[in-house]
């Protein structure tokens, strides 16, 4: 399914309504749908929000947006409001924000809701064409995706997962929010290649040592790198493993400190920079020397 | 024959005033039923966090009468999640029961689904509390009304099977 429609299909039919009715271009562009009580909810496209029309946002429009996400099971969802946000059908990704319930984990669940956002995921077959010979010159190296949140990092992933898959490549990805393959009943809703392994919902510091002594990949494949994370990723390069990753981070910032132990160890061969303006995304690949 | 007929009328009024209070006694199963899957659907949310589908789908193969029919409209129901919301599909699974017992369990369906654990549980809570009242109501209503009703039925017939004698 379409990803609007998918984020469209989770929202209450007043919203809905108003959300469908904006036109093909606005719907191709639309990043998220936004919703925060008391206020009109909004539609982000390239990096602006737009009021879709409709009047304030109550507490029910934003729990009929849960019951929808969750298969009517906002209680069993603890897990993943730990995680901040809900991974729903369609590859839909909804933030939540409200008062925490303190918990065992540090948190619990999410009462008091105040507002949510329905981030809308995008298939980009071919966006990564253009850089597609500079990664894969002398042969394809680790690579790690660099970009703020919302520039598409998920999306170039998908996309060069797709395309070494594609060559028979056999690429293993830990998809800890399902939203790089929205793998539902175990199959993948987006096209991630034929030769490639999903493990959904596993954190990434379990699903990386299960992923390489189950499925023997070529590649790894890891959206969102964590400092928990770093442990994992070099053992696997260390066996020779290649890999694929994505951090928030732009350029100037100077290194984070999300991948800095892996730039360090020289687990990366090349790293690439996204910058989003105006709703065009232009990638920068950097070489980062030989892997050690 | 005629002391035969007088038996056999007597009888007849016994078995009706039985099935009357035999009537009775399943009502307040029935609500004992109901009462029984409030205090599951607790147990299992509470301690599980049972998703609602599985939740639904498990009780209705564990639980038995009324409760079970229930459980088994609510996870058919579910299926149609999107084209109706969770509270319809709860006032749809309630709809063959009687007024009063709709009545108790129907706010459930505005906390179901949508809420968390601490909410889902204070709402059951509260949804027993008056199923039980129901229960209790009935069960004394069974028990005193029962016996009336055998009592009134058999000496009703007996009283007609004189006056024919």
């Amino acid at each position: 399914m379409d990803g609007f429609l998918a984020a469209a299909a989770l929202l209450p039919s007043g919203l809905r309504r108003r959300a469908l009715a904006l036109e093909e271009t606005g719907r191709a562009a639309c990043e998220e749908l936004r919703l925060r009580r008391g206020r009109e909810a909004t539609a982000l496209l390239a990096g602006r929000e737009y009021g879709l029309g409709a009047g304030p946002v109550t507490e029910s429009d934003l729990r009929a947006v849960l019951e929808a996400a969750t298969r009517a099971s906002f209680h069993a969802a603890g897990g993943q409001l730990r995680r901040g946000f809900i991974a729903a059908p369609g590859g839909v990704r909804v933030g939540v924000c409200g008062t925490a319930v303190p918990g065992g984990d540090g948190m619990d669940g999410v009462r008091e809701i105040s507002s949510l956002a329905l981030r809308i995921p995008r298939a980009a077959p071919g966006c990564a064409d253009g850089i597609w010979p500079e990664l894969t010159a002398g042969g394809f190296g680790s690579v790690l995706i660099v970009s703020p949140p919302g520039a598409g990092k998920t999306t170039l992933l998908r996309e060069l997962v797709r395309r070494l898959s594609s060559t028979g490549v056999r690429v293993a990805a830990a998809d800890e929010r399902g939203e790089l393959a929205d793998a539902w009943d175990g199959e993948p809703a987006f096209d991630v290649g034929p030769c490639t392994d999903v493990m959904t919902g596993a954190p990434k510091a379990v699903a990386v040592p299960l992923l390489l002594r189950a499925m023997d990949p070529q590649v790894l494949a890891v959206d969102e790198i964590g400092p928990g994370d770093a442990v994992a990723l070099l053992e696997a390069a260390a066996g020779g493993v290649k890999l694929l990753a994505t951090a928030h981070g732009a350029p100037g910032s100077g290194e984070s400190p999300l991948y800095a132990p892996l730039l360090r160890a020289r687990a990366f061969r090349r790293r690439i920079w996204i910058e989003a303006s105006g709703g065009v995304r232009r990638y920068t690949v950097e070489d980062l020397g030989p892997c050690a | 024959m005629r002391l035969t007929g007088a038996a056999l009328l007597t009888a007849a009024g016994l078995l009706a005033g039985l099935a009357q209070a035999r009537a009775l006694r399943m009502r307040a199963d029935e609500l004992d039923g109901l009462c029984r899957m409030l205090e599951r659907m607790a147990f299992e949310l509470g301690r599980f966090r049972t998703p609602l589908p599985a939740l639904f789908a498990a009780l209705a193969a564990q639980l038995d009468g009324q409760a079970a029919a229930l459980c088994a409209r609510a996870a058919e129901g579910l299926e149609r999640l999107g084209e109706q919301d969770m509270a319809g599909i709860w006032a749809g699974a309630l709809s063959p029961l009687e007024e009063r017992e709709q009545a108790a369990l129907l706010p459930l369906g505005q906390v179901l689904g949508r809420y968390g654990t601490e909410e889902l549980l204070l709402a059951l809570e509260g949804c027993r509390a008056d199923m039980e009242r129901l229960r209790d109501a009935a069960r004394t209503d069974s028990r005193d009304r029962g016996r009336v009703a055998i009592g009134v039925s058999a000496a009703g017939a007996a009283a007609l099977a004189v006056l024919l004698l």
